[in-house]
């Protein structure tokens, strides 16, 4: 497999086989390694000196279920430290088959000019101009590309906010009906990429699979194929996504009362059964829409949708739990329509769903506008796209909001919002988000599950911090291998661990046990810990806002319990 | 004793003629546990079905009290 670094200050292409030291790595591992060992950790995340790197995951590309997820990383503009982002989509399969272990963008124009990158069907690069495509949002940017160079291209590229730069900016992926509603939404990465001066980069669907880059072909097949049978028979992912999605865990985290609701005054939204997953599948087969819908490539699990309006024209795909609360629960919107729609303009201007939703939302709490007023979420997200002063005070996220209005109640840390599960009403949530060395994030160690099963009390401290670490190990080796995160509850069994350590040694040719995925894990998270402590960050910055631990949260009205101390042990 | 059930997910595919906007109501003996409400329910244990009772996650032995709300959800690992 090769390399590719794309010099943006000289206009470059430059193809290097993967040195040896990298062999063994793959999407979020890859990244942490590659950012730690080549960007200087202090140095500006829009200036020459940051790269950005695309790297599919080390499964990403065969012939494996739910495999294309890439991971997008760098020094980010939102939290100072390093960042992975994840998304879904065509793109990590296409790198894959293409036998790209991952493009490195590297370097920065002198004049402000913008490209794309092209990569064809060899998996040759070219920098090409974007002039023409300056300021256009992405769902209008990915439309031409795929009418200049095919529809069944790949997009990954940016919206207004990428190129402004600002701190919430999202990297959008086109998913398999050519949309760009597949976000590598966190950590301000689009802004990297606007800096860089790349608007775009489209990838030619690859031909045939080339096999030659697996080590035993029959060992993969049939771990592969007992993967897929672990996720069909799994009644999570192959009956409860399938049917709503995501969208299923409103009802959840509601009827728990750790829905973050008003920015996150309230552990439950009034009217939250009218965005229900329930709800949500209803209002989409009605109207003509899509349940049950694929939107990566490879994917049996079906977990996206194409939301509709009542004429049945296309408003969205995938609207999901954590944009129907960040644009929902958290501005105290309860109208499905209004939060559809917020996820388009989002998607289409470029930027985090989570990260704006909840600027939205503590510019409400500031007095800005009123709680549940949709025209002004969609006003406000408009004025992102427009760029004007305040636009782009929210496009920089909840922080910049809250210095804004000086207003104290910012639920974010390292600069990045929480998620939808309130600290208080779930503790460990709350450990993952101030230790995760990505900032608040619900993906790096989402103990949802536990609570649902009755296994760990969300409302005690007691049993947090090690099921936080557990997971956030877990997720960590999960995140090198293209796997989406979906299926990682239907890999739980020893048996199912088997499988998958079956394709990545059939894959790597590598000898792995199950300790030695912990071990990927703890490699990854102590990398990323050591680029933040070089960045300057400490363990002061592995904290919730202050709010959290005196602002009791209803109907619950607990405070986070869990000590500095006790965070401070969670990955050391 | 009297209850309030409120179903989400493939719940209600186990409660026929369930009504979302109303939800429904259920007299059962005092002491009954939440194994007792799945079984008066004809819901088989290995649906995974979780259950809140008042916010809280029960398990099957927990005792149900008297005007709780019950709540019936899908099982899920998080998105």
């Amino acid at each position: 497999m090769k390399l590719l670094r794309i010099n943006m200050g000289s206009k470059t292409v430059t193809e290097e086989n993967v040195p040896e030291k990298y062999a063994e790595l793959g999407g979020r591992g890859l990244t942490a390694v590659m950012i730690n060992s080549e960007v200087p950790p202090t140095c500006d995340p829009l200036g020459p000196e940051n790269k950005l790197i695309f790297a599919p995951g080390f499964l990403s590309g065969t012939s494996l279920v739910n495999s294309s997820r890439i991971s997008i990383g760098a020094k980010s503009p939102l939290t100072g430290g390093i960042k992975e982002s994840n998304a879904g989509g065509t793109v990590a399969a296409f790198l894959g088959k293409l036998g790209i272990k991952a493009v490195v963008v590297e370097g920065k124009p002198d004049g402000g000019e913008l490209f794309l990158l092209r990569i064809d069907e060899n998996g040759n690069a070219a920098l090409l101009s974007a002039e023409n495509y300056k300021g256009i949002r992405t769902y209008a940017v990915t439309e031409k590309l795929l009418q200049s160079y095919g529809e069944k291209n790949a997009v990954m590229c940016i919206g207004p906010a990428g190129e402004y730069q600002l701190a919430s900016a999202s990297i959008q992926t086109s998913d398999v009906d050519g949309h760009p509603s597949r976000a590598a939404g966190r950590g301000g990465l689009g802004a990297v990429m606007g800096s860089k001066g790349l608007k775009a980069i489209v990838i030619a669907q690859p031909g045939k699979r080339n096999d030659d880059e697996m080590a035993d072909p029959e060992a993969f097949k049939e771990g592969a194929t007992a993967i897929a049978k672990f996720i069909k028979e799994d009644v999570f992912t192959g009956i409860m996504l399938p049917e709503q999605g995501t969208a299923s865990l409103v009802a959840a985290v509601n009827s728990m009362g750790a829905f973050p609701s008003y920015n996150a005054t309230k552990g439950m939204l009034e009217g939250w059964e009218k965005i229900s997953g329930d709800a949500l599948a209803e209002t989409i087969k009605k109207r003509g829409g899509e349940t049950t819908h694929l939107g990566c490539a490879q994917c049996i699990v079906r977990c996206s949708n194409r939301f509709v309006d009542e004429g049945g024209e296309y408003v969205t795909s995938a609207l999901e739990y954590e944009t129907i609360w960040s644009m929902g629960g958290m501005t105290g919107i309860s109208d499905i329509d209004i939060i559809a729609r917020l996820d388009f303009l989002a998607d289409d201007i470029g930027v985090d769903t989570m990260n704006t939703g909840v600027a939205v939302a503590v510019a409400m709490d500031a007095g800005h506008k009123s709680f549940g007023d949709g025209r002004a979420a969609i006003e406000m997200l408009e004025e992102i796209a427009r760029g004007t002063e305040f636009g782009r005070v929210l496009g920089n996220g909840p922080e910049a909001v809250g210095r804004h209005f000086d207003h104290h109640r910012v639920p974010a840390v390292k600069g990045q919002s929480i998620a939808a599960y309130d600290p208080r009403g779930m503790q460990g949530n709350g450990v993952t988000y101030a230790t995760s060395p990505m900032g608040a994030d619900h993906t790096a160690g989402n103990l949802v599950g536990s609570y649902l099963g009755g296994v760990l009390n969300p409302l005690e401290a007691e049993g947090q911090v090690e099921a936080s670490r557990n997971a956030q190990i877990k997720i960590a080796y999960f995140d090198c291998t293209g796997l989406c995160m979906l299926v990682a509850s239907a890999l739980a069994s020893p048996e199912s661990v088997d499988a998958l350590l079956k394709v990545i040694n059939a894959k790597l040719g590598t000898k792995m046990g199950h300790d030695d995925l912990t071990t990927m894990g703890l490699k990854v998270l102590g990398v990323e810990k050591e680029f933040n402590r070089k960045a300057g960050l400490t363990n002061k910055d592995d904290r919730l806002p202050a709010f959290f631990h005196e602002e009791p949260l209803p109907p619950h009205n607990k405070v986070f319990l869990i000590s500095d101390e006790e965070l401070d042990s969670t990955l050391n | 004793m009297k209850i309030k059930i409120k179903a989400f997910g493939s719940a209600r595919k186990h409660i026929p003629g369930y009504e979302p906007e109303s939800g429904m109501e259920l007299e059962l003996p005092a002491g009954s546990t939440i194994k007792d409400l799945l079984g008066h329910l004809n819901i088989p244990p290995d649906k995974g079905i979780a259950v809140s009772m008042d916010g809280l996650i029960a398990g099957s032995d927990i005792e149900i009290k008297d005007d709780a709300t019950i709540v019936l959800l899908n099982p899920l690992a998080g998105g």
